[in-house]
């Protein structure tokens, strides 16, 4: 897979140099979108067939789309671009009056020299007023003969049912390892970063299949590092992201586990002074502790109260406390392993 | 000197006048300051959006503002850089109307001037971001890609849970971290240094500390006891513990002996008072408590108990963030203290499923 970057004939370097690697390395073509497969063939069977539906593309950040709906759009329009396709985003104001205005007077118009239909992009459609959703229902069905509409939202739960059953709907779930893996290591050729194999998997781990947050971690890492070592590692990586190492993880638990209370207390509060965030250790605490063998009473209390530490930090409170109660949990979670055991067994 | 220059400088306060200038200046965050000069270093062409989260007084908005200085010179920077803080009205009108006026404004091409690339984009410094609401939020996202060629953005937080992931997912992060006791004790005696404030090391490692590294907090401690002394002599204890607003030592011993070794809730009841009245924090009498409990040698309570007491204790920190009222929260620390005291027999029991 090539990255394709013509810019109007212009020496593509020029024009895309200062360019973050996010937008630079935006897939121009369906072909270049990642993943997603199905989707994309569908996609353009439903193109070729002159038979787009609305759509509704939904899924977490970073997964394409966005990307897909406007290579989409390039695909079906080329030239006529401009005025062929609306879009807009929660930039743009989209309270009722928008619809009723500016969304009716493109889709109701057709134009005289070009066929097809239309397209009207609404990019981030969870951030409309429900008054504004329900508005665009009769406008949807309306105007199908010249305008077909599509909704972009990581969180399909804020569309009203009205308006999800009068679109056809695709998710874009976490990009795959393997795909994130193979397109790290074209723009690490191309943008001439070397980095190891470890530090790939790590980007990969932390990103969570999430393809603009990996790629701003690499550049961010890069910058950092092309200056030092000249070489990216994977402890580099955590170290720029300021994640916790799954090395560190393993020591935090052993601590944890075996040391007392206010042995084990110094100990993490050594470990958070080096800068790593309590959320974060117990993000990965918890997946560690998915895998142990604790009984179900105890593993029930061990969640339990990680989650509650978990929502006491999201609020904001100096993290003294909540790492102290961690250790507390800890200790309270071994007593209950125990007496579940001699309960089994006596 | 004359008299109106030293009473300007008297008045300024340490934290403004000892604010670094240059990004290499900034304590201890060498990740992001080594992937920051680099960058400018280049011209600062490929700068990403930014996203600084970490403690407060470790060092984000000054980062963020020698960033600008480096990048551009003097004449322009109030043309190029639009700085918002919670001060200001952020609403999602404002993130329609003035965020993105300015973002899609264009700029001349990049030139080089003395020597020094000035790029083609412009920098928008949104402090304190955590502050922005959801709704802002959301409306942002876009902006920040569709102008990302003559625009960057700089969010800066305390709390990176509180920025929607989608806008996170967009920027680059750097995590600012605590500053360790060494390289906060330098800064705070080169300043005592060049202040004429005289202060023994172990009172500088008292108040940093107190501070838990938050080194704005720490300059305005000392700022403020030095205040408190004439000038020219020594800063004690006494002083620090009035400016740093803690709970002084006396109220703290009776609370824990009204739990443990009284176990009467009228005791408890008047300590509480006396912290509240007084004007003294929650939060800090909760905080030196648990200081107390992890010390070394410290045996009232067996392990099970005071893992009790502790996670009853951070709960009612975290209801005090929320609003909730300071006395009710005391009085229900006090009360479970009192009870997690007596069952040192069968602690077992106070971990309930």
């Amino acid at each position: 897979m090539v990255v394709k970057m013509e810019v109007d004939g212009k020496d593509p370097k020029a024009v895309k140099k200062d360019l973050m690697w996010i937008e630079k390395y935006r897939p121009t073509s369906m072909d270049d979108v990642l993943s997603h497969q199905d989707t994309v063939l569908t996609l353009k069977k439903l193109i070729d067939g002159k038979r787009l539906p609305h759509l509704l593309f939904y899924g977490p950040p970073g997964t394409g789309k966005t990307s897909t709906i406007l290579a989409c759009a390039r695909e079906m329009y080329g030239k006529t671009l401009g005025s062929m396709v609306l879009e807009l985003n929660a930039s743009d104001d989209r309270g009722i009056n928008v619809v009723r205005d500016q969304i009716k007077t493109f889709a109701s118009t057709k134009r005289i020299f070009s066929s097809g239909v239309k397209l009207i992009i609404l990019d981030e459609a969870d951030a409309m007023t429900s008054a504004a959703q329900m508005a665009l229902r009769r406008v949807i069905e309306k105007y199908t003969q010249n305008t077909r509409f599509c909704m972009i939202c990581n969180y399909v739960n804020k569309i009203i049912p009205a308006l999800q059953s009068r679109c056809t709907r695709f998710r874009f779930g976490p990009l795959k390892r393997e795909d994130l893996i193979a397109r790290l290591g074209e723009i690490c050729k191309i943008e001439n970063v070397s980095i190891e194999d470890e530090a790939i998997s790590a980007l990969v781990d932390l990103s969570e299949g999430d393809m603009r947050k990996c790629l701003n971690i690499l550049q961010s890492t890069d910058m950092a590092e092309a200056a030092k070592n000249g070489r990216i590692t994977a402890a580099a990586v955590y170290a720029n992201t300021g994640n916790p190492t799954p090395a560190e993880i393993e020591e935090c638990l052993q601590w944890l586990l075996n040391d007392d209370f206010n042995t084990c207390s110094r100990k993490l509060s050594g470990l958070l002074e080096k800068g790593l965030a309590l959320s974060d250790i117990i993000r990965e605490i918890h997946k560690f502790m998915m895998l142990s063998s604790l009984p179900t009473k105890a593993r029930i209390f061990l969640y339990k109260e990680l989650g509650e530490i978990e929502f006491m930090l999201s609020k904001g409170v100096h993290e003294k406390l909540p790492l102290n109660a961690l250790v507390g949990v800890f200790k309270a979670t071994a007593m209950l392993a125990v007496e579940e055991g001699q309960g089994a067994t006596g | 000197m004359d008299i109106g220059d030293r009473a300007s400088v008297l008045s300024t306060p340490w934290v403004e006048k000892y604010r670094p200038v240059k990004i290499k200046d900034v304590a201890h965050q060498t990740e992001v300051v080594a992937a920051l000069e680099q960058a400018v270093e280049r011209g600062g062409g490929n700068l990403p959006h930014l996203l600084f989260y970490g403690p407060p007084g470790t060092g984000k908005t000054s980062l963020a503002l020698a960033l600008v200085r480096e990048i551009f010179p003097k004449e322009i920077l109030s043309q190029r850089v639009l700085e918002l803080n919670a001060s200001d009205e952020r609403g999602i009108r404002v993130v329609r109307e003035k965020i993105k006026g300015f973002a899609q404004g264009a700029v001349g091409q990049a030139k080089v001037k003395d020597g020094k690339t000035i790029p083609s984009f412009k920098v928008i410094i949104l402090d304190e971001a955590d502050a922005v609401t959801g709704e802002a939020q959301t409306a942002l996202r876009r902006t920040m890609e569709t102008y990302s060629t003559v625009t960057r953005f700089v969010l800066i937080c305390n709390y990176i849970s509180r920025i929607i992931a989608p806008l996170a997912s967009r920027c680059a992060k750097f995590r600012f971290q605590p500053l360790p006791t060494e390289v906060s004790f330098n800064r705070l005696s080169m300043i005592c240094k060049s202040e004429q404030v005289t202060a023994s090391e172990d009172l500088l490692k008292l108040i940093i500390t107190r501070t838990n590294g938050d080194l704005r907090k720490a300059l305005m401690t000392l700022q403020s006891a030095s205040r408190m002394v004439p000038h020219g002599s020594e800063i004690g204890d006494k002083e620090i513990a009035l400016a740093s607003g803690e709970v002084p030592q006396e109220l703290l011993e009776r609370f824990r002996s009204a739990m443990f070794a009284d176990s009467s809730f009228e005791n408890v009841q008047s300590v509480v008072d006396d912290v509240v009245l007084g004007g003294y924090p929650a939060d800090g009498l909760l905080h030196q408590l648990c200081d107390l409990l992890v010390e070394e040698d410290y045996a009232e309570l067996d392990e099970l108990q005071k893992s009790a007491l502790i996670m009853k204790m951070a709960r009612a920190e975290s209801c005090l963030a929320d609003g909730a009222s300071e006395r009710l929260q005391l009085l229900d620390v006090g009360a479970r203290g009192m009870y997690i005291s007596k069952s040192r027999e069968n602690s077992s029991s106070l971990f309930k499923v």
